[in-house]
């Protein structure tokens, strides 16, 4: 089920938004490269573009200048070829659908052989950790939290190479971030490229391989960290406050 | 499939239960002094013409929707994460949306023919069925609108086919001179070839393939323009923000 992996390059790109007759530079000449089978973190403050980033690696926003790459292919087609798992910050889940038609229809349009669609389906309800009775109710009607465990567990079906997950701690309670680190190393050491972006620097530091700071629309590299016995909230708390240049 | 389509159609008619029985009472109310009159041709009358709103208004309770909220929602971004082309799974969602309405209309002119029957008037049946007509190509324009505009687009249409009949109504087509005449053909709703495929219907005019070859240009252009809103809308940058950070 697994897709080989895919490096994600972003070079010198420049990402603007377009109302009506003004454009509106967010991203500005940006250069960061995740590699497969390590967590990359991106953090910086509120409004930094780091969802404006994660738009352009999906393909859904194109790049003006410079070029972004994922798995050696315009985002655009490699997302249509082979998928790029994809947690939204928000989701508003439609009208009466409960977690297993959302969780259904991500088997559905996953491109899994039909003989692994089973299996894919049982791992995406259990990933939600939901009960029998969740599973049935309305999945707009759920709580931010369980709405991320949704969005999550539908993003992860079918295994897909390139993991981006934006601010995915946010509102979940401690077993839940527990369960969600557990799967966001289980990506990592299956080979998937993850990206998360993220204010919570004690998670970051816990996690990623390497950092990148967004900041005023520019990017650049954060300290090397060690993922697994780092201190938490330090080394990045003071190059968020620029303490670290 | 883990998502089929009876599950799918199912939660659709659920979750547009109550605009449809708003819809049916309302035009019910319009209809109370012929329904009321006790007068069995006046009756049958009512019959007809609240199969006729039905079949312009099926399609903006069944279709409409289907493309823009999920651009709204941010649902977009969670389904065409996932390795397929946007504009075809977009096109198979109105497939769905058309089809449900086509169905209703069906029960709705199986309904009408039951009364007029019961009340002892002539079979009116082929004549309703030319109508039909109208939820094809009503389901097209919504499709159309559905894909550009990201809020009140069946608000946009109900306007656009009022403004279509007035304008039918006043001739508008007739006035201008070329190539006005003949754009504005082009754009309104094609109310006279869907009166000529209803006479070949009935039986008074043997002209079937010119106005059912416009109809289905209408219907194929608007859908063109209903795709080429989607490819449009998901890569070059124009869905909806649902997040930012």
């Amino acid at each position: 089920m697994a897709t080989p992996p895919a490096d994600i390059v972003v070079d010198g790109a420049s990402i603007s938004y377009r109302r009506a007759f003004r454009r509106r530079r967010v991203l500005s000449r940006i250069s960061m490269t995740a590699l497969a089978g390590e967590i990359t973190a991106i953090v910086g403050p509120n409004g930094a573009g780091k969802t404006t980033l994660f738009r352009a690696v999906l393909g859904f926003l194109p790049v003006e200048a410079g070029r972004c790459l994922v798995g050696g292919l315009p985002p655009m087609e490699y997302r249509q070829r082979k998928g790029i798992a994809y947690q939204p910050e928000t989701i508003d889940f439609p009208g009466l659908w409960n977690a297993r038609d959302v969780l259904g229809c991500g088997v559905d349009l996953s491109g899994i052989s039909k003989d692994d669609q089973r299996d894919a389906y049982r791992k995406a309800i259990s990933r939600t950790r939901f009960d029998a009775a969740t599973l049935l109710r309305p999945a707009r009607r759920y709580s931010k939290g369980m709405k991320r465990r949704l969005s999550l567990a539908f993003a992860l079906i079918g295994e897909p190479a390139v993991v981006l997950l934006d601010e995915p701690f946010a509102g979940l309670d401690p077993p839940a971030r527990h369960a969600l680190r557990a799967e966001i190393t289980s990506a990592r050491n299956r080979g998937a490229t993850v990206v998360l972006a993220s204010h919570e620097l004690g998670e970051v530091e816990r996690l990623a391989n390497r950092a990148f700071i967004l900041e005023d629309g520019t990017i650049r590299p954060g300290p090397a960290l060690s993922p697994g016995d780092a201190p938490v909230d330090t080394i990045l708390e003071a190059e968020f406050k620029g303490d670290g240049e | 499939m883990y998502m089929p389509l009876s599950r799918r159609i199912i939660l659709l008619v659920r979750s547009r239960v109550k605009a449809l029985t708003l819809t049916v009472l309302a035009i019910g109310i319009i209809q109370l002094p012929n329904l009321v009159s006790g007068d069995p041709t006046l009756l049958a009358e009512g019959f007809r013409d609240i199969f006729l709103f039905l079949c312009l208004v099926l399609p903006l309770i069944f279709a409409s929707g289907g493309v823009s909220a999920d651009f709204r929602s941010g649902m977009a971004r969670l389904w065409l994460q996932k390795p397929i082309d946007p504009v075809r799974f977009y096109l198979s969602r109105f497939s769905e949306g058309f089809l449900v309405s086509l169905v209703c209309a069906l029960l709705a002119l199986g309904a009408t023919r039951l009364g007029t029957a019961a009340l002892g008037q002539p079979d009116e049946t082929s004549q309703l069925l030319g109508y039909l007509a109208y939820v094809l190509t009503v389901a097209c324009v919504v499709f159309g609108f559905s894909s550009w505009i990201a809020r009140g687009s069946t608000l946009v249409v109900i306007g656009f086919l009022g403004a279509s009949a007035a304008a039918r109504g006043m001739g508008v087509t007739d006035l201008l001179g070329r190539p006005w005449n003949w754009l504005f053909d082009a754009i309104l709703v094609p109310i006279p070839a869907v009166r000529g495929f209803r006479d070949f219907v009935v039986g008074t005019s043997d002209a079937f393939w010119i106005p059912s070859a416009q109809i289905l240009a209408y219907g194929i252009g608007w859908t063109a323009l209903g795709a080429l809103g989607v490819w449009y809308t998901v890569n070059k940058g124009r869905l909806p923000h649902a997040e930012q950070s």
